[in-house]
């Protein structure tokens, strides 16, 4: 009876012993490693990057943002569509594009104008100076003088959602497309295409 | 003796403090102040009890159905943001309840508890159709936050979530249908070994079918079988699929709004609302009109441009009461046995009217709350009661060999376990009524265009004392999405979603 009691006790603390040694404390890692959680209903930020190294070496390769007089195009970004079934922010998408396209050299974008407005209002704010005593007019923003963008950037990003059994699917379809504004023609237009799975567990806690 | 004595209080505790009040006072008892704040129009009060309510049972088995309450009180009070919390939380623990492993600890935990007390020590998963209207309510919520691309976002969901309702339900029923076997079993083995003490021996076996003769039995599933004729297919609710398809509407998205009201007019094909919208669809995408319909004329103005939709939400949605089964089963006899069953709320509104630019529009019933949940509540009443019979018959041959032990220990345990297992059954003979109270019962839709002047004008019925109420909207919006909630000879909100 007494060994029974001890044995219990044993596994009992144990059990505690591993349950409480389970957990860590928090910790940084890099971005750009393999590292980070995978879940399958959403876009974790690994997917995020693989987006948009492929789509920018993509556009970059194209030849699209090219232009035979020399000058560079300007390009704002317009809407990423969200049509999936997870709350995403999809600037995380078009800031990296955006950042890659300048780094290139081959064309400059515009904060002053964008599908939800300015990024940054205060190419707008700026010349509403014009008149005001404070400021001495030499030095405030004259109308026209902002560039209009020559080209558009926008895409989708598309869920299917799937289930079988303990299984379940999530296919994500991200296609971006570079319109020139002066033809409305679309330029260069790519996807990338994400599938993930998991099978949920048949034991557990 | 005095040793096993202790080890009974000691259990009979632990079960008392785990499972928590909603096993002993049944859910409907424990809301009546909030669903009587709430369905008297006194918002502020309902949205302080719920509050706290929700804080209370936070790491409860319960603490959907009150953040689910908590969410929609919230949303009929305006407050957003917190109403956003409650439904988000909700569905963390709706989703984190589906991912769990097929076996896992936790629901065997609680089955294990449930078949010792009573099915409110499984955790409230909420009803299907509560699932859907989680994210179509969250949808609403993210429009009164100005958020349309978020809204967007909980229609995918709730489209998601109503094309694996049917499937998940048929997995549910067989994992019941697992369990009664194996209580059945379990029922027979406590049996046998009554036998072995003396007692006749008789089967401890329970199925529906059996249970069938008894009246009362019969009469809530024909009564259930009755509510729920009015019930549009498998777990479909019409105004979801409503939502659903103004969501496609706004983004100017025809053909799969079409798809929609096709399978509205195949939930009802005597509406005349979603039948013209149908009808007006269809033909916008050049898709063949049914024969029958040809003759309905298309509506002469645009569906998704400067156009209102009204929603009513009318009334209450049944709320599950307790009641007893008068049953005579093998061994214990004659008992009474405590089961939910749907009571349902007269509406004291036939339809609303508004007027704009001096013409009047009139509300059409929708989708009937009372038929969607009766519907779901008939296909799992037999796997439920049949359950809840062979849980009590559990407890009852459970019971009898403790006190048969009892009896031949001598010395007065008997009494003693008489007296105990008395007790134990008496406090644990609780129904499981949990289910989301504030839901409206009844889901009524209207639409016009948005008038030149930009007002329009609720006319209400001699039940309310004001006669009538005027709704501004913007100068800008081109879309509107005008929420109406009432109750009881009351309109407790009215609340319009503008955008571009």
């Amino acid at each position: 009876m007494k060994k029974q009691h001890i044995i219990l006790a044993s596994t009992a603390v144990a059990t505690a012993i591993f349950l409480t040694a389970c957990g860590s404390g928090p910790s940084r890692f890099n971005a750009q490693s393999n590292r980070g959680i995978t879940t399958t209903d959403d876009i974790n930020f690994k997917d995020w990057q693989i987006t948009a190294e492929k789509t920018v070496n993509s556009m970059l390769k194209s030849g699209a943002l090219r232009r035979p007089d020399g000058r560079k195009n300007i390009v704002m970004i317009s809407t990423v569509k969200n049509s999936t079934s997870q709350h995403v922010n999809t600037q995380i998408l078009t800031n990296k594009i955006r950042q890659a396209i300048l780094r290139s050299g081959l064309a400059l974008t515009t904060t002053a104008v964008s599908a939800r407005g300015a990024e940054d209002k205060a190419s707008k704010q700026v010349r509403q100076l014009e008149g005001d005593e404070m400021f001495n007019q030499d030095t405030v923003q004259k109308q026209g003088t902002a560039i209009a963008p020559d080209m558009s950037l926008a895409g989708e990003i598309v869920q299917e959602k799937t289930r079988q059994g303990r299984t379940k699917q999530s296919y994500f379809f991200f296609h971006l497309t570079l319109t020139d504004l002066k033809t409305g023609l679309a330029v260069w237009e790519d996807n990338v295409e994400i599938a993930k799975q998991s099978k949920k567990a048949l034991i557990g806690w | 003796m005095h040793k096993e004595f202790f080890k009974a209080c000691f259990i009979f505790t632990v079960l008392v403090v785990f499972c928590g009040c909603t096993s002993i006072i049944d859910s409907r008892k424990q809301k009546r102040e909030l669903t009587d704040a709430y369905k008297s129009g006194d918002l502020q009060k309902a949205h302080q009890i719920v509050s706290e309510e929700c804080e209370d049972h936070k790491n409860s088995g319960d603490s959907i159905m009150w953040l689910l309450e908590s969410g929609l009180i919230k949303f009929d009070s305006g407050d957003y943001e917190n109403s956003l919390k409650a439904f988000e939380h909700a569905e963390e623990k709706i989703n984190e309840h589906d991912e769990r492993a097929t076996i896992n600890a936790r629901n065997s935990g609680a089955e294990s508890g449930s078949a010792m007390t009573n099915p409110t020590a499984i955790p409230y998963k909420g009803l299907y159709c509560d699932r859907v209207l989680l994210n179509a309510y969250k949808a609403m919520t993210y429009l009164a936050l100005d958020n349309p691309d978020a809204a967007r976002v909980e229609l995918r969901r709730m489209r998601d979530i109503q094309k694996r309702i049917e499937r998940q339900f048929s997995d549910e029923i067989e994992r019941e249908r697992k369990t009664t076997n194996a209580a059945n079993r379990k029922n027979n083995a406590q049996t046998r070994k009554l036998s072995r003490m003396g007692r006749r021996g008789r089967s401890g076996s329970v199925n529906f079918n059996t249970l069938m003769k008894n009246r009362t039995v019969k009469k809530a599933y024909a009564d259930s079988a009755k509510k729920s004729e009015k019930a549009y297919g498998n777990f479909m609710n019409p105004f979801s699929t409503y939502m659903s398809a103004i969501g496609y509407l706004v983004e100017n998205n025809y053909n799969e709004a079409c798809v929609d009201f096709r399978n509205l007019y195949r939930m009802n094909k005597n509406n005349p609302l979603t039948t013209r919208d149908f009808v007006t669809c269809a033909r916008k995408i050049g898709a063949n009109v049914p024969p029958e319909l040809r003759k309905i004329p298309s509506w002469d103005y645009s569906l998704n441009d400067n156009i209102v939709f009204t929603i009513f939400a009318n009334g209450h949605a049944p709320a599950l009461k307790q009641t007893k089964i008068e049953l005579v089963l093998p061994y214990v006899g004659y008992t009474g046995i405590a089961f939910p069953q749907y009571e349902y709320f007269k509406r004291f509104f036939k339809k609303i009217v508004l007027s704009a630019d001096d013409k009047t529009h009139s509300s059409i019933p929708l989708a009937d709350m009372d038929a969607i949940i009766a519907q779901e509540y008939h296909k799992r009443l037999p796997t439920m009661i049949t359950r809840l019979v062979i849980s009590y018959l559990v407890k009852e041959t459970a019971s009898l060999v403790a006190v048969q032990v009892a009896k031949q220990q001598g010395g007065g345990a008997e009494l003693i376990a008489y007296g105990a297992t008395g007790l134990y059954k008496y406090l644990f003979n609780t129904a499981d009524t949990r289910c989301w109270e504030t839901l409206p019962g009844e889901y009524q839709m209207l639409h016009f265009p948005i008038p030149k002047d930009r007002q329009l004008k609720l006319n209400l019925s001699t039940l309310v004392s004001k006669k009538e109420i005027l709704i501004d909207l913007k100068k800008d919006s081109r879309f509107v999405i005008v929420y109406i909630r009432g109750l009881d000879r009351k309109i407790i909100s009215v609340k319009t979603f503008e955008f571009n």
